[in-house]
């Protein structure tokens, strides 16, 4: 892959060391390779302690590799003097959206980004109309943040990644606290983010029936890939991915397990649309 | 059925008599059956956080009240703090709340402040372990030497380990993995039946709710919106998705089959029910 924009060669990366012998034991990533292009939008699976959240905070260098190598846009994380350049390219949303708001006005918040890169001030009043414009935030410019619902606030982080002009947002679960109408709208985020701007999506996630939006699921497990295609290739192995601790959409379980009773239906379905159509088939009303 | 719990027409404002003033909890009134599971849903601000915190006596009604086994848990200072006991409120990410030397300890901390002998205490952090899965060795470690899920459990079998009469649950699964959360829930249920206590688990996952409640109160601007069984819940999809809640995917499925004419049952929101009804349908087909 030429168009390779994160890029992991052969890492590995170990929080513990042991007291006697000096060396570094229980590796959360064990020589993973795998490279994201541009423009991508990536889901990536696995269970607690699968190494997955490890690898996100690698990709702008939060965690440098003990051993191999990750680069952004060629540029390798482990090179000091260049850490900012990477920072500038991959932002981050975490799973709690009340530990990365910093400001007191909603407006601030996103121009923290770009202030800091020491961006112009009519420049920034800009990104930053822009970037809240973007996630459906605008109207909410002048609010408290802390009055905002999860979903707004969870808006209002990757407005300000927006803000920065990053090229590619790294998610880690970043609607593990949200009610259902707040997983729908940073959802929707993630797919104007990709179809709009060409931001590369990371997205760490629990939940099945997002990770099928994604252009392509990668799997995480024991500091592994271990799977890697398109969703409808990677959730089409039921018995793989409940193996690794994982789960498929109850669409496609539905439609599994009335494939195993016997009954001809094609179960590579993603959605609750895909499903209806497929027992609607098996039941011979189209 | 007697109510362990009852409530009525509580009120909660927050900021009361400053110009923000807020109505979180509107005169509500429900009781809540011995034994039952129940699953709280609710939007974020719907008020359903504010309103679990009184049905231990964490917070105080601006008016109204709320009665444990039929009396108030406003009657007297006694009884305020008997309140705390009978019912077991575990917040959201209970785990960043473990403080003590070691798991055994920690899981102590809830016996030890009901003054309940030495043995007793040995004797009911035994049992919550085991409830929650948790191992002789386990017990001995730092609760910081834990994996994410064991520190998870380790902390609601602190409140387990008080034995209450009503086990409140505030998002327990929120960010275990799939097989985690199947964990957890399980354990819930484990709990339930071998103590006969009651349940409310507050949860944003309809799927989660699906599994493991036999009943479910919608919270929606401060008002009891829906209060049912969880199949007559679930079959009101579209009121539950203008008050930004949703359905299990499975009952999407349904309710897109329905539309299309297939004569599937109503009130389906497990995979479990779908497959035997999809399975009835399909004979039913073959018999004509």
């Amino acid at each position: 892959m030429d168009n390779a924009f994160i890029k992991f060669n052969n890492v590995t990366f170990s929080y513990t060391v042991d007291e006697e012998t000096g060396q570094r034991i229980k590796p959360a990533l064990k020589g993973i390779s795998f490279e994201i292009p541009k423009g991508q939008f990536i889901a990536i699976l696995g269970h607690n302690g699968s190494g997955k959240s490890t690898a996100a905070k690698m990709m702008n260098g939060l965690v440098i590799p003990d051993e191999g190598e990750v680069t952004v846009d060629g540029i390798p994380t482990s090179d000091e003097k260049r850490i900012i350049d990477i920072r500038k390219k991959v932002g981050m949303v975490f799973q709690n959206p009340d530990n990365q708001l910093v400001a007191t006005i909603v407006e601030d918040d996103v121009a923290f980004g770009p202030e800091n890169l020491g961006v112009e001030p009519a420049e920034i009043r800009k990104r930053v109309d822009d970037a809240l414009k973007a996630v459906g935030m605008y109207e909410f410019k002048d609010r408290e943040p802390h009055k905002l619902s999860g979903g707004q606030k969870q808006r209002v982080a990757i407005a300000g990644a927006i803000a920065m002009q990053t090229e590619c947002i790294v998610m880690d679960e970043p609607t593990a606290m949200l009610d259902p109408r707040g997983r729908e709208e940073v959802m929707k985020t993630i797919k104007m983010l990709r179809d709009e701007l060409g931001v590369t999506v990371i997205l760490i996630t629990h939940y099945m029936d997002e990770a099928v939006k994604a252009d392509r699921v990668l799997i995480i497990n024991s500091g592994k890939a271990v799977a890697d295609g398109t969703p409808r290739e990677i959730f089409k192995d039921v018995e793989l991915i409940k193996s690794l601790g994982l789960d498929v959409p109850q669409a496609t379980e539905l439609a599994y397990r009335l494939n195993k009773l016997g009954y001809k239906i094609d179960y590579s379905v993603l959605d609750e649309k895909e499903c209806a159509d497929a027992i609607l088939r098996l039941a011979g009303v189209v | 059925m007697s109510a362990v719990i009852s409530v009525k027409n509580l009120t909660h404002r927050y900021n009361e008599g400053l110009p923000h003033c807020h109505v979180a909890v509107d005169n509500v009134s429900f009781d809540i059956e011995k034994g039952d599971f129940i699953g709280l849903i609710g939007h974020t601000g719907s008020g359903k956080s504010t309103l679990v915190q009184h049905l231990n006596g964490l917070m105080k009604p601006s008016e109204g009240d709320v009665l444990i086994d039929g009396k108030s848990i406003w009657e007297s200072k006694k009884s305020v703090r008997a309140a705390k006991f009978k019912v077991g409120l575990c917040f959201q990410y209970p785990e960043y709340q473990l403080f003590e030397e070691t798991v055994e300890k920690d899981i102590a901390y809830g016996p030890k402040n009901m003054k309940l002998k030495e043995e007793e205490i040995r004797r009911r952090v035994a049992i919550a372990a085991s409830f929650v899965g948790l191992k002789p060795e386990h017990l001995m470690k730092s609760p910081f030497e834990l994996s994410g899920g064991e520190k998870r459990r380790a902390a609601i079998a602190g409140v387990m380990a008080m034995q209450p009469e009503v086990l409140i649950l505030d998002e327990p699964t929120a960010g275990l993995d799939p097989k985690g959360r199947d964990t957890v829930l399980n354990m819930i249920e484990n709990f339930r039946k071998s103590t006969g206590c009651t349940v409310i688990l507050v949860s944003h996952s309809m799927e989660d709710v699906a599994k493991a409640a036999s009943k479910v109160l919608v919270m929606n601007k401060g008002k009891v919106a829906m209060y049912d069984e969880t199949e007559k819940v679930f079959a009101r999809a579209e009121e539950l998705s203008e008050m930004g809640l949703n359905v299990p995917q499975v009952s999407k499925v349904f309710s897109i089959l329905r539309q299309k004419g297939l004569p599937v049952s109503d009130g389906i929101f497990t995979v479990d029910k779908a497959v035997e009804d999809i399975a009835r349908l399909m004979k039913g087909g073959k018999a004509k």
